[in-house]
Order: structure tokens, then C-alpha cells, then sequence
């Protein structure tokens, strides 16, 4: 299993949420709506770029639409190894985050 | 409608680039309308976009320079061998070039460290010598300092010392000269060099009365005794003196330098007050746990004691314990040679051809890489990185340069043995001029820097854009798109270093041809003149006065010989430089040539820089010289105080001008023009002699009157009637005659007879010649494959232009203009330099100022040369797509 960072967590948790419409603009927009974070288009690339070698995802260039100066979309989606990892990664926090939750919100009430 | 801000747009265009940029870009943009579509405000909107904007161009570099994408593997290592066979002739140039550039570059720091080497048996430097300096003019020590070092310092545990000499073995009745010493037993040592047969020196072989005994060296053992295992004990003839052979040393040991004979050096019990006595080299070991600094401050602290007693003696004397080189090289700084500044601009200039070669095998690769774009853009759009084609193209470069540093450290390692061979040169026996551990790695940094300019620039310029422009770009490299104004720019560049080049090429031929030693320009018949040098070894001047009397009195009783005189230097030879002053007050100003007495502008410029000798009173008469004005030396001339000098006509014309140099009186001063002899009073004026093998009609001589006896060297100058080497072994005998001990030595005709400078010159020469060669034949090659590269891109468009009528000839004369333009702009970037180096940089070098005409003749070849190059680059794919049919050049490219 290869560790995965926050933000890649956050990308590939886009890229299933949005299916087959999984490019680059649709996924910055999906993690802003559900998280509020603000990532770049740049960012987002690289980091699918880096999960595209290491084959947790593949990318797939679509048809260039006319009015956009012919640029085409880059679509992705999860390969069976990244639906592995990403799976493992989200088991992993939840079980470290098992039984400290409650905790935690005081703590974090505490702070605020 | 909200519209993008134009900035945004424009950074986005220059920022974001490589192969995901398309992708990015387009991502920006649907970024930009999602926030259009969800009502934000206009401002809000292009805020967020720009952010995107920078953040994105951020994100995409940092990625672009992490580590693993620069990561070279074996495929690279093989896709560059692959490209070396597929582009054998590029390959070849390219190597040859670096091959030559890198050695270049290499050898001053190789040249220095072959030089500055630590004795055989001393890897840690413990022996060191002992000296002064005054001012940045090394002074030896002498037997009074010996004597006193070697009681009072407690730095050395060991010190001895020696002085050079020449002597006479007799073999067989005829003479052979060995280079030997005369030195203390504790030479050996210090040296820690046992004899292979019999004994070295002992301290008990110093006393005065002791038996004479020398200890020999193995090539002398074995090339004059056949290596008989018997020779200790065999007598000796040395100088007519029988001595006892004790020794044999090991075949590794020629200590100083290559020398064959050690005897004792016998002196006096106390060796008189310091720096007094005879010259001496004294070396010594440090003391276990003594630093050079410790010793250096102890030997100071002893000098500043001596000071406070003796002002003069000790004025400006600095005491300097310094590494073992400076036993053989008389090194202008107590530093060596990497302390001189001149070394940074020697390596700077030697570094100069490597840098212009890779820019040019820089061209040559670009002009491939410009055939292999459509290659690079179709694997970016496969997904390769930038910074993985980057990372290929650096290690397929360093493939090829690493086979040139290889190339190059061969060479290195070769060639500088061959050409000491061929020259007669012999150099220290601790000095080896191989390669070592510091210069192969200083030639793999080297050729990983050529591959980083040569290989990497032209590949950073190829694949800086994104994947459509580079498939755009690809596209159009076949069909009309030039390669702009980087090509032209290095065009102009290197038709300038050409143009420099064979200037300066142009310009040494002609001061090698102005001193070629068939040419007798010094007005004496340099080769009816046997040079020999005479050492009388003997501390009585009139000892030494009547041997060279008598010498001189035989010689001029044999039949073939014409005349006979001497000097400390003869013509032709290296004449020793003195600052000189002119005395401003002189008032015995004699009959002026022209108008009244005046100081020229010169005069009161000063000291002035001349070449000296002392010469015979009969010198000018016996070499059949002419005395321009005044009057030749004699008798009155060798008095105490007769102070009396004979200049030559450049010093003259240079120091007086139109003025009478008669009577007029200089001396010789410090650079501060501190006088340091007494007030000299010009008596005679001749013609040029020759004091400098470079310069011998340039250069401003004062001869000053010698007397026999006034010092225990000469040489000799001989007027043979026929050929003068023929008289050498007659010499010999004479010289054997008046003088057992006598050692003549170096006898050779006066036109061979070349010092110093001559063979700086001869390795200046070859060394220019070859660079020379590497850069125009890199500069042509170059130039070629640009212009023809540039002009076969062009076919397509002169193919359209001549299908809409234009003129054929109209268009080979647009191209033909083109190529002109750039060879002018280069001829005028280069023209200035070639003035500047004639002018400056060969005076610097010893060659002159007196080769313009030359420099214009070869500058004017250089551009020929050039010009046929880049007309022939033009003409075959001009002339094959003014044959092409319309149809046929538009099908061809699209």
C-alpha cells in the first residue's frame, strides 16, 4: 500500500464522487463545495499526474470543444490499486480516529 | 458577460507550461465560468481566477524541478550511445572539439600541480627550503646563513646545503660534462635515499683535506661504467682532479633536479657572517610536530635580530621557508605559481576555447535537436516530462563528452612527455607530468559542464512550450519556421571568434617567422659564432683573470678561429632586465644632434626597463660591431670609478629622442627608483646585438665594461672562419690546458642558441595553432549546419514564391544577403578584438607590437574563409528548393 497525502485523499474521494465528469475544473469546484478548500488547477494536475504514475488513477483526454481555443478536458478515473489505497487510507483514519471522537470535540470546543 | 483579466490570460500563457498545460489551461478556464455561473461578483471573479492563475504556474514549475523527474537511468546511458551511432559525424565533431577543449582547459591547474609536487619519499611536505625575498625578488642564502640556521634554528631537524655544478669527466681522454652538486653529507638524510651500491656522502667527506669522493647516478653508472657491480672505489677524473667513487644511487634519484654527480661541499669551519659567502640552497626537515608557519616564524624572528644589527644588509629582507619546488623554479612569488594573479587569467583564457567550443557543438546540437523536435513533442504528448527529456538529453550529451574527457585525458596524459621529448627538454626527476586522481575529476566536472551548456540549453529552448505548440512548432520546422534570432546571434558570435582566432594566428606567424634563428637580424653572423660557456672554479680573481686571459690568448692562436671575446651574455641569449633611470641634472650634455639639448617626454617618463651585459672592452671590435656615436670601451673603462656605459641606439632614441645620448648619465634604480648603483655616464652608442630571442631588434640594451677576472663565469663568443661547432673539442683541450678544474660547458653555434622565451614562444605557437584550428574548423562546422539547416527550412516558402513568380535569382540573392549580413555583423563584433589582442595581448606576451600587416592579412583570410563557408551552407538547399516544383515542395512539407 502506498500512503496517500490529505490532498490526494481529497482528489481521488472527487474523482469517484463525480464519475465519469471527473476533469480537473469539475473536481476543484467538487472539493470547494464539500470541504471549502480552495485548491489550484494547477495543483490539482500535478498531484493527478503523480497519482497517474504511481497507477492509482488513468487519465483519458476528451474531445476539444470548439470556443475554448480547442483545449481538450483531461478526465480521470480510479484504477482498482488507487480504489485500494484510497479505501486503506480512509480505514486508517477511521480507526485511529475510533472511540477519540468525542474527545476530540471537547478538545477542540475547549480551544475555540 | 464577465471577461478574464488580460494579465491573467498572458501569465497563464508564459507560466504554465509543459505537457499538462493544455490540460491546466483549460481547467483555468472552466474554473473561471463555474464562478461566473454561480453569480459571484465580476471582481470576485477575476480575483479567484488570477489566484488560480499564480498558483497553478507555481505548482507547475515546483513540479517540474522535483528530483525523480531529473533521475537518469541505464536507458539513457543507452539511447545516447544509440544517438552517438545514429549521428556519427556530429558526434565525431563533437568530440574531437571537446577532446581538444578539455585538456586545454585542465592543463594549467595539471601544469601546477605536476610542478608543485612534494619531493619523492616527502608526500607530507616536511622538507621545505630555506630563503629570502626582498620586495618580490628572491635572494639565495649563503654559506654565513647556512652555518647560522643550522645552529640556532630549532625548527629543522635537519638542515643542508648545496650549490650546482658543471664538470669535466675525463673518459678515456675526452671530455663529457655532468650536471652535479656540491653538497652537505646531510643532503642524503634528510633525502632518506640510501646508496644501491657503496655509501653516500658522510659528513667526515666535508673536511678540508679529506679524500676527494663522489657518489655517482645510476644512468651514469650504467651509460659510462656499463653498470660494472665493482665501481665503488674506482678512481675518477673530474676536471683533471682524481676522485674515489663511494656510490651509486637508486635510478629514481637525480636530486635536484637531473643531476648525476654528488660531491662534498667543502667551506670554511664558521662560513663567515650572515649573507656572506658563496650562494647556497639550503633545505632542510622539520622537526616532528613543527609547522612551515612555526618554522617561517622562528626563521623571521632570527632574521628581525639580525636587522636591528645590520639596517642595510637586512633592508626589506623577508625570510620564507617555502615548499620543495622552489629548489628548482625561481617562482616570481613565495606563493608558487597559484599565487600569482596572472594564474586566474592563464586559467580563464585556457578555459575560454572549451567554453567557445561547447557553445559551438552547442550550435551543431541544436541544429540536430531541431531535426528531433516532432520527436520530443510526440513524447511529451505521450507523457514524458520535461525535466525526463531534459534528464535524457543531458546524459546522451554526457555520454559524449565523458568519451571526450577520456579523449581529452589521454592526450593529457601523453602528448606533454612527447613534447619535452621532442624539444629536449628534461624536466625535475619529481616532477611527472601523468595524470593524477585531482585532474580526472576536474575533467569529469569539466564535461559535465559542457554537457549542461552544449546539451541542455539548446533542449531547454526546444521543449519550453506546451505540447501543441511544440507539435505546432514540429510541424513547422519542416515547413518554413526559422529558427530565429538565438541562431543568428551565435552566427555573429562565431564568425567574431574566427575572425579573432586567425588574427591572432596571423600575428604569431609572423613573430615566429621574424625570429627564426636563420634570419641574423642582431647584424652579427650568428652562425660563424661558437657560444661556450667558462667557469674557472676558484675563489682568487687572479686566478680566474689569467686562465680566461689565457683562454682567449690560445683560442686567437688557432687557425680557424676568426676572433675571440666575452661576455656574462651574448647576443641572442636572454639578456638580464634592470630598471634604469635617466639623471634628470645630468649637465655634460656633449654636442647636440639637432637644435638644442631637450628632454624628451620619454626621458621624464622612467625608470626605464633594459637588458644588460657585460661585455669584453674588445667585444664590439672582435664581433666587428660598429660604434654609432662616442667611442667603444677600453682600458680607462675598467677602472673603479670609471662608471662608464655603451647603449644601444633603441635605448638611446627612446630615452633621449633627437637628442645626443654622449655624456649623458643614468643608473640603476628600484621600481620606486631608488638608486641602487652609482650615477653611469654614457660614453658610446651601437647598433642592435640581439638581447632577447623574441624581440631581438626591440629591445633597449646598456652594456657595462668587464674586466677578466670579474666573475668566474663567462661565455665565450668564438668567430669561426668555417663551421664554428667543429671547434668545440679543440676548445675543450685548450680550456682542459689552461684549467684542469675549469668546466666548459653548453657549446653550441650563436644561432642556435635560444633561451627562456624561445621555447615559451615555440609552446605558445603550437598550443595557439591547434586551438586556432579546433575553433575555425568548430566555427566553420557549425556556422554550415545552421545556415543550411535555416535555409532548408525555408524551402517550402521559396517554393510558394517562386510558384507566384518570383524571381529565382532575386531569391538565392535574398539568401546569399542574409548569410552576408550575419558574416558582416560578425566581422564587425570580431575586428575590434583582433585589434586588441595585436596590440595588447601579444606585447603582454613577449611578441610585439610590430605585426598589424599580418594580423590584417590573416583577419582578412578568416573572413574568407567564413564567407566560402556560409555561401556553400546556402547554395546547395537553395539551389534544390529553387529546382523543386510548386506542386512538389507543397506536397513535400504538407
Amino acid at each position: 500500500m502506498g500512503h496517500l497525502g490529505e490532498l490526494e485523499q481529497l482528489i481521488l474521494f472527487a474523482v469517484i464522487a463525480l464519475g465519469d465528469d471527473a476533469y480537473g475544473g469539475a473536481i476543484r469546484a467538487h472539493i470547494e463545495e464539500r470541504s471549502g478548500r480552495l485548491i489550484s488547477s494547477g495543483a490539482i494536475s500535478t498531484t493527478l499526474g503523480r497519482l497517474a504514475e504511481r497507477r492509482l488513477v488513468v487519465g483519458r483526454v476528451g474531445t476539444p470543444v470548439p470556443g475554448q481555443a480547442g483545449r481538450p478536458r483531461k478526465y480521470y478515473a480510479l484504477t482498482p490499486a488507487g480504489a485500494r489505497d484510497l479505501q486503506e487510507s480512509y480505514t486508517m483514519i477511521r480507526a485511529m480516529a475510533g472511540g477519540v471522537l468525542q474527545r476530540l470535540n471537547r478538545l477542540a470546543e475547549q480551544e475555540s | 458577460m464577465i471577461r478574464r483579466s488580460r494579465i491573467g490570460q498572458f501569465l497563464a500563457r508564459v507560466f504554465i507550461r509543459g505537457e499538462e498545460a493544455p490540460f491546466i489551461l483549460r481547467d483555468l478556464d472552466d474554473s473561471f465560468n463555474h464562478d461566473v455561473v454561480r453569480g459571484l461578483a465580476p471582481a470576485d471573479v477575476r480575483r479567484r481566477d488570477l489566484r488560480n492563475i499564480l498558483a497553478s504556474a507555481a505548482s507547475v514549475w515546483a513540479e517540474s524541478l522535483r528530483p525523480s523527474a531529473w533521475r537518469p537511468s541505464l536507458v539513457d546511458v543507452r539511447l545516447g550511445l544509440r544517438t552517438i551511432v545514429r549521428t556519427p559525424w556530429l558526434s565525431l565533431v563533437a568530440v574531437c572539439a571537446l577532446a581538444i577543449g578539455i585538456p586545454v582547459g585542465l592543463a594549467p591547474m595539471h601544469v601546477v600541480d605536476a610542478l608543485e609536487r612534494p619531493l619523492p619519499g616527502d608526500p607530507d611536505g616536511r622538507i621545505r627550503t630555506l630563503c629570502y625575498w626582498r620586495d618580490t625578488v628572491h635572494e639565495p642564502a649563503t654559506a654565513g646563513d647556512y652555518f647560522l640556521w643550522r645552529t640556532s634554528l630549532r625548527s629543522f631537524g635537519a638542515l643542508a646545503a648545496y650549490r650546482q655544478t658543471t664538470v669535466t669527466l675525463d673518459r678515456g681522454g675526452a671530455g663529457l660534462s655532468v650536471s652535479g652538486i656540491e653538497t652537505t653529507a646531510s643532503t642524503f638524510d634528510i633525502l632518506r635515499t640510501p646508496a644501491i651500491l657503496g655509501r653516500v656522502l658522510r659528513a667526515d667527506d666535508e673536511r678540508s683535506g679529506a679524500p676527494n669522493v663522489v657518489v655517482i647516478g645510476h644512468d651514469l653508472w650504467r651509460a659510462q661504467f656499463g653498470g660494472d657491480p665493482d665501481i665503488v672505489g674506482r678512481p675518477l677524473l673530474i676536471g683533471g682532479a682524481p676522485f674515489s667513487i663511494v656510490g651509486v644511487m637508486p635510478p629514481a634519484f637525480r636530486f635536484p633536479t637531473s643531476h648525476q654527480l654528488w660531491m662534498p661541499l667543502r667551506m670554511s669551519d664558521d662560513g663567515g657572517a650572515p649573507r656572506s659567502g658563496a650562494p647556497l640552497v639550503v633545505f632542510g626537515r622539520l622537526s616532528d610536530g613543527v609547522t612551515p608557519d612555526v618554522a617561517r616564524a622562528e626563521l623571521q624572528a632570527l632574521t628581525s635580530s639580525l636587522a636591528t644589527e645590520n639596517a642595510d644588509l637586512f633592508d626589506r629582507l623577508r625570510a620564507a621557508v617555502l615548499p620543495t619546488w622552489h629548489l628548482t623554479f625561481d617562482f616570481p612569488s613565495p606563493g608558487g605559481l597559484r599565487g600569482l594573479p596572472e594564474f586566474s587569467l592563464v586559467q580563464v583564457l585556457m578555459l575560454a576555447p572549451l567554453f567557445v567550443a561547447c557553445v559551438n557543438v552547442g550550435l551543431l546540437i541544436l541544429a540536430q535537436t531541431s531535426t528531433r523536435a516532432s520527436e520530443f513533442a510526440v513524447r511529451t504528448a505521450l507523457g514524458a516530462g520535461r525535466g525526463r527529456i531534459l534528464t535524457q538529453v543531458f546524459v546522451e550529451f554526457m555520454v559524449l563528452a565523458v568519451l571526450a574527457a577520456g579523449a581529452g585525458l589521454v592526450i593529457l596524459d601523453w602528448l606533454p612527455g612527447r613534447l619535452l621529448t621532442a624539444w629536449g627538454i628534461t624536466l625535475p626527476y619529481w616532477i611527472d607530468t601523468g595524470l593524477n586522481a585531482a585532474t580526472v575529476l576536474r575533467g569529469l566536472v569539466l564535461a559535465a559542464g559542457c554537457a549542461a551548456i552544449a546539451g541542455v540549453v539548446p533542449v531547454l529552448r526546444m521543449t519550453g512550450r506546451s505540447i501543441d505548440t511544440n507539435l505546432r512548432r514540429a510541424r513547422a520546422s519542416r515547413s518554413g519556421n526559422r529558427m530565429g534570432g538565438l541562431s543568428s546571434a551565435l552566427i555573429v558570435i562565431d564568425v567574431a571568434v574566427a575572425v579573432v582566432a586567425i588574427g591572432v594566428a596571423g600575428g604569431l606567424w609572423a613573430k615566429v617567422q621574424a625570429t627564426n634563428p636563420s634570419q641574423a637580424s642582431d647584424g652579427i653572423r650568428a652562425e660563424e659564432v661558437l657560444s661556450v660557456s667558462f667557469d674557472v672554479r676558484s675563489s682568487q680573481r687572479q686566478q680566474v683573470a689569467r686562465a680566461q686571459a689565457a683562454l682567449v690568448e690560445k683560442l686567437r692562436g688557432e687557425p680557424d678561429v676568426r676572433a675571440v671575446t666575452f661576455a656574462t651574455t651574448l647576443p641572442r641569449m636572454d639578456h638580464p632586465i634592470r630598471l634604469m633611470d635617466v639623471d634628470q641634472d645630468a649637465a655634460a650634455v656633449a654636442t647636440p644632434a639637432a637644435g638644442p639639448p631637450r628632454a624628451s617626454a620619454a626621458e621624464s617618463r622612467g625608470p626605464f626597463k633594459v637588458r644588460t651585459a657585460r661585455i669584453a672592452i674588445d667585444f664590439f671590435d672582435e664581433l666587428d660591431q660598429p660604434i654609432v656615436a662616442g667611442r667603444g670601451f677600453d682600458s680607462r673603462d675598467l677602472k673603479e670609478d670609471a662608471g662608464t656605459v655603451i647603449v644601444n641606439t633603441t635605448f638611446a632614441q627612446r630615452a633621449f629622442g633627437s637628442t645626443n645620448a654622449i655624456g649623458r648619465r643614468v643608473r640603476q634604480v628600484t621600481s620606486d627608483r631608488t638608486p641602487v648603483s652609482p650615477s653611469l655616464e654614457i660614453v658610446g652608442v651601437v647598433g642592435h646585438m640581439g638581447m632577447h630571442a623574441l624581440t631581438p631588434s626591440e629591445d633597449d640594451g646598456v652594456y657595462l665594461p668587464l674586466a677578466e677576472g670579474d666573475v668566474n663565469l663567462v661565455r665565450l663568443a668564438i668567430w669561426a672562419r668555417g663551421d664554428p661547432a667543429v671547434l668545440a673539442p679543440r676548445v675543450h683541450e685548450l680550456a682542459s690546458a689552461v684549467d684542469p678544474n675549469a668546466v666548459i660547458a653548453m657549446p653550441a653555434p650563436l644561432d642556435e642558441m635560444f633561451e627562456g622565451d624561445w621555447y615559451f614562444l615555440r609552446a605558445f605557437v603550437v598550443g595557439a595553432a591547434l586551438l586556432v584550428g579546433v575553433l575555425l574548423s568548430l566555427a566553420a562546422s557549425a556556422l554550415y549546419a545552421i545556415l543550411s539547416l535555416v535555409v532548408s527550412q525555408r524551402t517550402r516558402e521559396i517554393g510558394i514564391r517562386v510558384a507566384l513568380g518570383a524571381n529565382r535569382w532575386g531569391i538565392a540573392r535574398e539568401v546569399a544577403t542574409r548569410a552576408v549580413v550575419q558574416i558582416g555583423a560578425g566581422v564587425l563584433l570580431g575586428l575590434p578584438f583582433v585589434g586588441v589582442m595585436s596590440y595588447e595581448f601579444l606585447a603582454l606576451t613577449g611578441v610585439g607590437r610590430s605585426v598589424p600587416g599580418a594580423v590584417t592579412m590573416a583577419s582578412a583570410l578568416g573572413v574568407s574563409v567564413m564567407l566560402l563557408v556560409s555561401l556553400a551552407a546556402c547554395t546547395v538547399p537553395t539551389l534544390r528548393a529553387l529546382r523543386l516544383a510548386p506542386m512538389d515542395a507543397l506536397r513535400k512539407e504538407g
